[in-house]
């Protein structure tokens, strides 16, 4: 990666307001290899499950991204630092650039056994994906950022937000 | 838009406040359109909704109805299949033709969303 666009990438993350990204990383040099490294799986993950439909993960399409939705890739950005696994991480974008919708989410869990999260998710056309499977508890995670709603009285987890950090 | 009804809906979801009415309206009307209430520039699907840079956006029902509108202007049998959404920083405005009972249960669904304490709490982050 080149170092114009690791400034690029920090750049984002600076003006985004998530410096805490970069700056509660151990060292702080570290952070934006260890973040490029993550976009790299995520675009590997991405054109695995989706070929040619793949989003872009380059931190060019970041930035075009971050000027037409910047709420959306402030939400993206504060779970891109975690332990994430790269498909979940792939779900959240689908839902934040795409404009995916989430079909169902099952969850499981027990204490010190298991976590499993499937997550099927569909387009306004009525598309779905694949499913999105993760046992990472740290994709627990990315559920904080869901919205909900209610439409006539029916249960509906919709957008895929920022938290006030 | 001139005339019609216009609700205000308290909201402390900033940036997010438009995609959140954006994303409540489209339950409804899955095959929605928007268009730039400013420049009037039209988008047929959601990812190309400039979400960070709008003053004004109309949700129309479907690509007939916005066609309808643009050529008829707001006229009775097509009330209610468009919404004018107006963010500002404490406020969305969602400007409607006539209430009825599915309208209001949207603007509800609009209301409750925007109440979600993901959009109220501050959350603090500590260097693991």
């Amino acid at each position: 990666m080149s170092r114009s666009s690791a400034t690029m990438l920090e750049e984002i993350i600076r003006q985004a307001g998530e410096d805490w990204l970069i700056d509660t990383c151990v060292p702080p040099d570290a952070a934006i290899p260890r973040l490029q490294q993550t976009l790299e799986q995520l675009q590997a993950t991405a054109g695995a499950r989706l070929g040619n439909l793949a989003p872009e993960f380059s931190e060019q399409a970041l930035l075009q991204e971050y000027r037409r939705n910047p709420a959306g890739v402030r939400a993206f950005l504060q779970v891109l630092g975690g332990r994430r696994s790269p498909e979940m991480l792939l779900m959240a974008w689908r839902i934040i650039h795409q404009g995916m919708e989430l079909k169902s989410i099952e969850l499981t869990y027990r204490r010190q056994a298991t976590f499993n999260a499937t997550v099927v998710l569909e387009s306004p056309d009525g598309t779905e994906d694949a499913p999105y499977r993760s046992n990472n508890i740290h994709d627990f995670a990315l559920f904080r950022h869901i919205g909900i709603l209610e439409i006539d009285t029916n249960p509906v987890f919709e957008g895929f937000y920022p938290l006030h950090i | 838009m001139i005339g019609g009804i216009d609700i205000q809906v308290p909201t402390r979801a900033g940036e997010s406040s438009l995609e959140v009415a954006v994303r409540a309206i489209r339950q409804r009307w899955p095959l929605a359109v928007f268009e730039n209430g400013i420049t009037g520039e039209r988008y047929d699907e959601f990812r190309q909704i400039p979400l960070g840079n709008l003053e004004e956006l109309f949700v129309y029902r479907d690509g007939a109805c916005a066609n309808l509108w643009d050529e008829e202007g707001a006229i009775p049998s097509i009330y209610n299949t468009m919404i004018h959404i107006i963010p500002n920083d404490e406020t969305l405005s969602l400007v409607i033709d006539e209430k009825d009972a599915a309208m209001e249960a949207l603007i509800q669904a609009v209301e409750w969303g925007l109440r979600e304490e993901i959009f109220c709490v501050r959350a603090e982050k500590r260097a693991a």
